[in-house]
């Protein structure tokens, strides 16, 4: 369904992505791991065709995906409607008068009627608790009401790979636990990134971890990854500090 | 030193300047600071003269108006001429000098710097992560009320955010020693 050939991608002043190779199937559910500036956000920008590779290709279900192809109206509306992204921070996905606009936004562009449009923004906004918000103006509300209505209004597409940077920042416990069960409940491909080794494990089966180098160091089962500890090394996922207790260092995981 | 020595030649090229009314003069400074920024930015002139374009069309959006009624063409080219000689010099002045050690010695200067520039990096940023957001949301690309939905709706929030973040930043500020109260 996806797949990525030899991707490098680099900003002005330094390098974001390395030879990059991955091939990801229909209904997988992957976890990208790596510490702050390995090009996790980088990569999934690459996924979501915001940002193109500089050198290799990026393939969605066959076929090649950058700036030319996105220009063509039938494949960019079956792209955008199929692959969508959470943003990291969820106010910058928010700028419609109220709830109901903001959920039924995409959904406008797609040329539906008004009837199906509505019954769709009623039906999620219900799964995600957001009735009693749907005329209120969507930047007053709280992070985590802001961060589900952000996914809602992805989801409202019924989009098949679902991409999602860092969902679980902005989240308090209760809301997390809650955001880990729905992701189960999705039949969508899911993409998930974070930095949050405890939580690895919830999101997904298949963990890909970015390193420090910028490639990617580990590509398999989490459970394997976390088996050995040379692997945490690699990717920069553990740090040593001294115990206050006894005063020794100890390695730990972030 | 070096910075603060730099910005009061800056403030003094300014008084000079503005009170310089010949055009042939203002023409010689003209041509020395662009080849100044053409060195400063190592580039060709055409790099250099395109900062000033944009201060070129706000001048003459004034000026052309004021010299069409009354006449004054030669006065309409002076003031164009300033315009353009003083955008020039600040962005030298701005490229070659560390602001926040020219104006060190006043802590209500220093903290309005560092207001200032801490909002702009962040908000480019911000900004550019709203047009990404517009761009991955929009499967038929975005049409006109979408675009006057999201010009709102990001104006509303960058005014929202300035208040809120202002005051952080004040507040952090303020108990680092900056108490300007």
């Amino acid at each position: 369904m996806i797949e990525l050939i030899d991707v490098y991608y680099h900003y002005e002043n330094h390098i974001a992505l390395r030879g990059i190779n991955l091939k990801i199937e229909e209904g997988e559910r992957v976890v990208l791991l790596g510490i702050n500036g390995s090009g996790k956000s980088t990569l999934l920008k690459i996924l979501n065709a915001l940002i193109f590779p500089q050198k290799g290709s990026y393939l969605y279900r066959g076929k090649r995906v950058e700036e030319k192809t996105l220009k063509e109206r039938d494949f960019r509306k079956t792209f955008r409607r199929e692959v969508v992204l959470l943003f990291q921070n969820p106010e910058v996905m928010i700028f419609n008068p109220t709830v109901y606009d903001e959920l039924a936004f995409s959904l406008r562009q797609l040329g539906l009627e008004e009837k199906v449009i509505r019954d769709k923004v009623l039906y999620w906004a219900d799964k995600f608790g957001l009735t009693p918000y749907l005329q209120r103006p969507p930047f007053e509300l709280s992070t985590g009401i802001k961060q589900k209505l952000c996914l809602a209004c992805l989801l409202v597409l019924e989009p098949k790979v679902l991409l999602l940077d860092e969902p679980t920042a902005h989240l308090d416990p209760r809301t997390t636990g809650w955001f880990v069960d729905l992701l189960w409940e999705l039949s969508c491909t899911t993409v998930v990134s974070t930095h949050n080794l405890s939580l690895a494990n919830e999101l997904g089966s298949r963990l890909l971890v970015l390193g420090e180098d910028h490639t990617l160091v580990y590509d398999g089962k989490i459970e394997e990854f976390f088996k050995d500890k040379g692997n945490l090394i690699r990717a920069g996922l553990l740090h040593r500090h001294k115990h206050r207790s006894t005063g020794d260092w100890h390695l730990h995981s972030l | 030193m070096k910075d603060r020595f730099l910005l009061l030649l800056y403030m003094l090229a300014l008084l000079l300047l503005s009170s310089l009314s010949s055009i042939k003069y203002l023409l010689l400074v003209f041509s020395l600071l662009l080849l100044a920024n053409a060195v400063s930015l190592r580039s060709s002139l055409g790099r250099a003269i395109r900062p000033p374009v944009f201060a070129l069309f706000t001048a003459l959006f004034i000026s052309t108006p004021y010299a069409l009624w009354t006449g004054h063409y030669s006065y309409a080219l002076l003031l164009t001429l300033r315009v353009l000689n003083l955008t020039l010099l600040t962005l030298l002045v701005l490229r070659n000098t560390n602001l926040y050690l020219a104006l060190g010695f006043s802590k209500t200067l220093s903290q309005l710097l560092v207001l200032t520039s801490s909002h702009i990096l962040l908000y480019r940023r911000v900004f550019s992560e709203f047009k990404d957001s517009l761009r991955s949301r929009s499967p038929e690309g975005p049409q006109r009320r979408d675009m006057i939905n999201f010009s709102g709706g990001i104006g509303l929030y960058f005014f929202d955010r300035a208040l809120r973040d202002s005051e952080e930043v004040a507040k952090a500020m303020k108990s680092r020693g900056f108490d300007i109260d």
